[in-house]
């Protein structure tokens, strides 16, 4: 008998909870983005978590992260998004880490999903490499808001799939050696970037949807696009343009054969 | 893999194949064995034998402990029970399918070998480590688009 | 209408340049073995479509701290760089003050790395020269 719960997701299909509370996710960001994340996964279920972020609230953090309160600021955002699972899930499992990822890689090996909500290409470089070593979905989300001139502010995101053995970041255009470069020379310029609530729910909402998918096939379809396009200004989250265009046949970045540890050739 | 296994043959009733795997660690107890390639074996590596699915002669088996040598994976025999529930190795399987990991130990012995056995709507698969008897994968995911989940 | 047709474009010219991964620098094995006279412990492995060499147990050159440590060599553009050395852990160089680790605990190949922001300017030099130069930014 499905827990009352979850009775009104209960067409997603009969055994959906039970494989919720099998799979294990990792979020690597636990502010704007990530929070959303966490706590629509909470919502669903999902009972299993290795969560990333080593920086703690700000009061310029209220403005957009989810379930945190003015009397969190200056705590651990992890430990905000822990609270926030744990009471919507008093037994999930929930293992922090209040550092970068790259300090201890080795929780990621263990997850079905990883969802990224990362500030720079570097760390979705890196991570995705990690995802793609161990088999896992990544699932990336991010949002952005410039001007140029005098035009009205651009607000723009993105949510793409990089799935093993599929099209990665760097077939999708996403990733490319210049904006890596143009990133590295500005390094210490980042910090205060415009931020708000509503962009980072729709691309959570929409990278949630995503898994959801991937997890249930409750929408039977292998048929949906790996890279999702948001424009804020006019409201629309859309697949991708580059999806139109010739993609590589297959992702030579990432090829199967590269799994597990790294093989090196002496010379 | 699975549009290959339900090919018929001209005398086998069922197809074997190789899939091929790296070793991954996530922990002191926890290994994952990671698949990355999928050997189809051509007609002519069966041979003809009314009393059991399928057989394959010696060229088979050199084409799989070719790649394990060449590719430096680990392999795993895969057939499938087309039946629904989760399936279990016959006696015929343990008969014909445990004696080739010896053979794929010795020529890839810091690899991981074993037993993938599907049917149609579950998985099973049976490990040997390196330096470890046979054990049981205590979870198999298959990853795509749309995920699978066996326990 | 315009605005779809000028992002179409941008797409194709996007798909032209980089269609495929950057071609892999070949790396000359007179070039290799110039290498193995600095570091004898010499491998190669490839991730996310760049080229990595590992020099393990470098020796570093006199005055620095460690004088011996892992490194990773990428001699394909990397990050805005036209080459990159990476190391195991940071380095004090002779000479050089405040060297600006800009790239900290990065992930390459299951391992973390660094790497002073030190560009060589030159395309055309062999491996060796390359780097020495990385290995000498105090020069």
């Amino acid at each position: 008998m499905l827990d009352e719960q979850y009775s009104r997701q209960s067409f997603l299909g009969g055994s959906v909870q039970k494989r919720f509370q099998a799979v294990k996710v990792a979020i690597i960001g636990l502010g704007g983005g990530g929070s959303h994340i966490a706590q629509q996964l909470a919502h669903l279920g999902i009972l299993n978590y290795v969560l990333y972020d080593p920086q703690t609230i700000e009061l310029s953090n209220l403005n957009r992260m989810v379930g945190a309160r003015r009397s969190d600021v200056g705590a651990l955002k992890i430990l905000v998004a822990q609270r926030i699972i744990l009471d919507i899930q008093p037994k999930a499992n929930v293992y922090v880490v209040a550092d970068r990822w790259q300090k201890m890689p080795e929780l990621l090996r263990g997850c079905d999903i990883i969802f990224g909500c990362v500030d720079t290409f570097k760390d979705r470089n890196e991570l995705e490499a990690s995802a793609r070593r161990y088999l896992i979905p990544y699932i990336d989300i991010g949002m952005d808001i410039f001007k140029i001139g005098n035009e009205l502010p651009r607000m723009v995101g993105q949510v793409i799939l990089s799935l093993p053995g599929s099209h990665c970041l760097r077939c999708l255009d996403f990733i490319t050696e210049q904006n890596l470069g143009n990133e590295a020379s500005n390094y210490g310029a980042a910090g205060g970037r415009p931020q708000v609530v509503w962009p980072n729910g729709i691309l959570a909402s929409s990278a949630v949807g995503l898994a959801v998918s991937m997890i249930t096939g409750w929408n039977e379809t292998n048929n949906f696009p790996i890279y999702l396009s948001y424009d804020g200004n006019s409201m629309c989250v859309t697949r991708h343009i580059r999806l139109d265009y010739e993609l590589p046949e297959k992702c030579e970045h990432f090829p199967p054969s590269k799994v597990g540890e790294p093989e090196y050739k002496n010379v | 893999m699975l549009a290959d296994l339900k090919r018929s043959h001209p005398t086998a009733f069922e197809r074997v194949g190789f899939a091929f795997a790296k070793q991954g660690k996530v922990s002191k107890e926890e290994v994952l064995i990671l698949f990355c390639d999928y050997l189809s074996l051509p007609d002519g590596c069966y041979v003809a034998d009314e009393n059991v699915g399928a057989q394959i002669n010696s060229t088979g088996i050199n084409m799989a402990m070719q790649k394990i040598l060449d590719e430096q994976q680990g392999a795993f025999h895969v057939h499938l029970h087309d039946w629904p529930g989760k399936p279990n190795l016959s006696l015929t399987d343990v008969g014909g399918i445990l004696p080739l990991i010896p053979g794929f130990q010795a020529v890839g012995p810091q690899l991981p070998h074993g037993v993938l056995l599907l049917s149609r709507d579950s998985v099973i698969c049976y490990v040997w480590l390196p330096g470890s008897g046979q054990l049981l994968a205590e979870k198999i995911t298959i990853v795509g688009k749309q995920m699978k989940f066996y326990a | 209408m315009l605005t779809s047709r000028l992002k179409a474009a941008k797409y194709l010219l996007a798909i032209q340049r980089v269609a495929h991964p950057p071609n892999m620098r070949d790396l000359p094995l007179d070039e290799l073995d110039e290498l193995k006279l600095v570091c004898v412990s010499l491998s190669i492995a490839e991730e996310a479509g760049l080229r990595y060499i590992l020099l393990q147990g470098l020796n570093l050159p006199v005055g620095c701290l460690p004088d011996r440590t892992d490194a990773l060599f990428c001699p394909m553009p990397r990050d805005g760089y036209l080459s990159r050395l990476f190391f195991a852990e940071k380095v004090k160089f002779p000479g050089v003050e405040n060297p600006n680790w800009n790239a900290t605990d990065v992930r390459i190949l299951e391992r973390n790395w660094h790497a002073i922001s030190w560009k060589v300017p030159r395309e055309d030099l062999r491996l060796a020269q390359i780097l020495s130069d990385h290995l000498n930014p105090h020069m």
